[in-house]
């Protein structure tokens, strides 16, 4: 829900209530009102009465030609004088003969030493018309107010918001890969204002941050490699420099392995530092068709060397988004492993469609569960010299691209990727 | 062959400037940007090895500013810790002619140099010529006693490698690596570069070759050099 809806519900939320209160309000006030003026005009009739009737009682006249409607006196044997008194009362209405609620003043005159009751009525209006009209007249102006408040606030916020919303649009562009400061438009609202110059500072920290652990992992492996390749050409020189007995070759050989293996580590390391770091283009688009097979072509002989049977199945132009260097070290890792994990004149099936990539290849059963298949330095007993990151690798990449990795193992090995 | 070795580390550049000078080349070498522009201003050189990653710049800025002047006529190799496709990209379209990674095994950088320097030759024959067999790189084509032996591409990439590699050790990890690059493990291609140098030797052997191919102590491969 949009900020400036919510904000308009809540406002119209409060207004429930204000404006309930203010038809109680209202209403009481009305009443009041209403009551006292009925009453001031009963006092007034009664005080006319009261000359008429001193006048009346003097001249000895009919007291009871004085009764009407309204008024009406009657003469009591005892008594004495009282205070008039208001009340609510039913009567026929003197038109429209229905019982309508009245309100009545009662009050006992002693003139001359005879005692008159004297009951004045008055329609008054009733309850329920006062009620009725407060509520009318108060969602009139609720309805006047929920109207203008959402009209007045989508014109209002267009133009407040404005700056926010163009915020949003940047905040949306920016690129924590790239150099380029992320600019803000300037606001005279305090508080965008501050968001800006919050996210100014942010996104600039993020980017050299950003900057420095790129530079710090290019670093890392110059500085690995650098050290590598002294220790390599070491070796080689003392090979070359020999005679060395067979034991000292052998174990310059060895040395020199090892230092392949810590320079493949420490490549695998640096591209899953970079994967994480999302240097790579992922909306590359790419022949899938096309690195497959470029592939296979790389691997023939390889496969032919061991022995392998090999299936290609491959459908033809199936393009997907992947980033190109990403997805030959993928393919990469998959035709690698399907050698590796083979058995001697084993086979392999690789089949790619539009659904997606499937390398199946022969191989003893997994000793690891398949849950840590992926997971880095995941190493299966046979091969205590792989680095156990390929397949770590290949998880992160298609991670990377959104693809569904999938591994089973059901008389042989297959690797599938959902495109 | 003149050389000149751009690296700004001291222990490799020794021992490559040693490993080149054993191979009969003149090596010199500069440490910085600064040191290489004055060499290349004012020597000519057959071959340039350049580390991308300098004290005061980057190789990249070296390797623009030299292409301009010299016109391709130096071989360019460039020398990387830095194994981003984009650097070897950038490198070869900035007209370097080659791009090894490290660490590498002096035998390939030797091998890169030759084939490197062979390219560049563009008057007078191309030719390897060992003892009885005979080369020609552009036709990839071996004839030994003028008669054509037929071998697949590795196994010529391998007797290229060896020769220009005659009488140093070759382990079977720096052949494979020669071979198929990082594409396989050396667990594995130990077998598959015996397997090819087995058919190496039988193809040459059978068409009238000497065995030149030694097994050493089960770790490598040596190629014997010229009786004479």
């Amino acid at each position: 829900m949009r900020l400036l809806n919510k904000l308009t519900m809540y406002y119209l939320l409060i207004s429930v209530v204000v404006f309930g209160l203010g038809g109680i309000v209202a209403y009481n006030l009305i009443s009041e009102e209403i009551s006292s003026e009925t009453d001031y005009y009963l006092d007034t009739i009664l005080d006319r009465i009261d000359r008429r009737l001193d006048s009346w009682v003097e001249s000895d006249h009919d007291i009871t030609r004085m009764n009407s409607d309204r008024v009406h006196i009657r003469e009591l044997t005892s008594g004495v004088q009282t205070e008039p008194v208001f009340s609510d009362t039913l009567a026929m209405h003197p038109y429209l003969n229905t019982m309508e609620t009245m309100r009545k003043l009662s009050a006992t005159r002693e003139v001359g030493g005879r005692v008159f009751k004297v009951e004045i009525n008055d329609v008054i209006v009733e309850k329920d018309d006062i009620y009725e009209s407060v509520v009318k007249i108060i969602t009139r102006l609720f309805a006047l107010l929920a109207l203008f408040l959402v009209i007045g606030g989508a014109i209002i916020s267009r133009y407040l918001m404005k700056p926010f919303y163009r915020t949003l649009n940047r905040m949306d562009a920016f690129e924590v890969q790239g150099n380029a400061p992320m600019v803000l438009p300037g606001s005279n609202i305090k508080e965008f204002r501050q968001l800006n110059q919050f996210l100014a500072r942010m996104t600039g920290r993020a980017q050299k941050e950003y900057q420095s652990l790129k530079k710090f992992s290019e670093n890392a492996s110059h500085e690995l490699q650098t050290p590598l390749a002294i220790a390599n050409g070491k070796l080689d020189l003392l090979l070359q420099d020999g005679p060395l007995s067979e034991a000292q070759y052998k174990n310059v050989s060895s040395a020199q392995q090892a230092l392949n293996r810590i320079s493949k580590l420490g490549k695998s390391l640096s591209i899953l530092t970079k994967i994480d770091n999302k240097e790579f283009d992922p909306s590359e688009e790419v022949d899938a068709s096309d690195m497959v097979l470029q592939c296979v072509e790389d691997f023939r002989e390889l496969f032919d060397l061991k022995g392998l049977d090999l299936a290609v199945d491959v459908a033809p132009d199936v393009h997907i988004k992947l980033n190109r260097h990403l997805g030959a070290i993928m393919f990469n890792n998959l035709f690698h492993n399907s050698i590796k994990h083979n058995l001697e004149g084993g086979r392999v099936a690789v089949s790619l469609s539009t659904q997606g990539f499937k390398i199946e290849n022969t191989g003893h059963e997994p000793t690891r569960p398949r849950s840590e298949m992926f997971q880095r330095f995941a190493k299966d007993n046979g091969h205590p010299d792989s680095s156990g990151l390929g397949l770590a690798i290949v998880k992160e990449i298609c991670e990377y691209h959104k693809l569904e990795l999938d591994y089973s193992f059901e008389g042989s090995h297959t690797v599938s990727i959902d495109f | 062959m003149k050389i000149l070795l751009i690296e700004d580390n001291l222990e490799l550049s020794e021992d490559t400037v040693s490993f080149l000078s054993q191979e009969g080349h003149l090596c010199e070498v500069a440490h910085t940007v600064r040191e290489a522009e004055h060499k290349l201003a004012d020597f000519t050189y057959d071959v340039v090895l350049l580390d991308l990653m300098l004290p005061d710049g980057s190789g990249m800025d070296l390797l623009r500013s030299y292409q301009t002047r010299d016109h391709g006529k130096t071989g360019i190799l460039i020398l990387s810790a830095k194994d981003a496709v984009q650097d070897r990209i950038d490198g070869l379209d900035l007209g370097a002619d080659d791009y090894l990674t490290k660490p590498f095994h002096f035998s390939e950088l030797n091998s890169r140099i030759k084939a490197l320097y062979r390219r560049r030759q563009f008057n007078g024959s191309r030719k390897i010529n060992y003892e009885e067999i005979e080369i020609d790189p552009d036709q990839q084509e071996v004839l030994v006693h003028d008669q054509a032996v037929a071998l697949t591409k590795k196994e010529f990439q391998l007797l290229v490698h060896f020769i220009a590699n005659k009488n140093r050790i070759l382990t079977k990890q720096s052949i494979a690596e020669h071979l198929w690059g990082d594409h396989v493990d050396y667990l594995d291609s130990h077998d598959f570069v015996y397997q090819h140098i087995k058919n190496l030797r039988k193809k040459l052997t059978k068409a009238g070759a000497n065995d030149y191919l030694s097994n050493v102590y089960g770790i490598g491969y040596r190629m014997k050099g010229s009786a004479s």
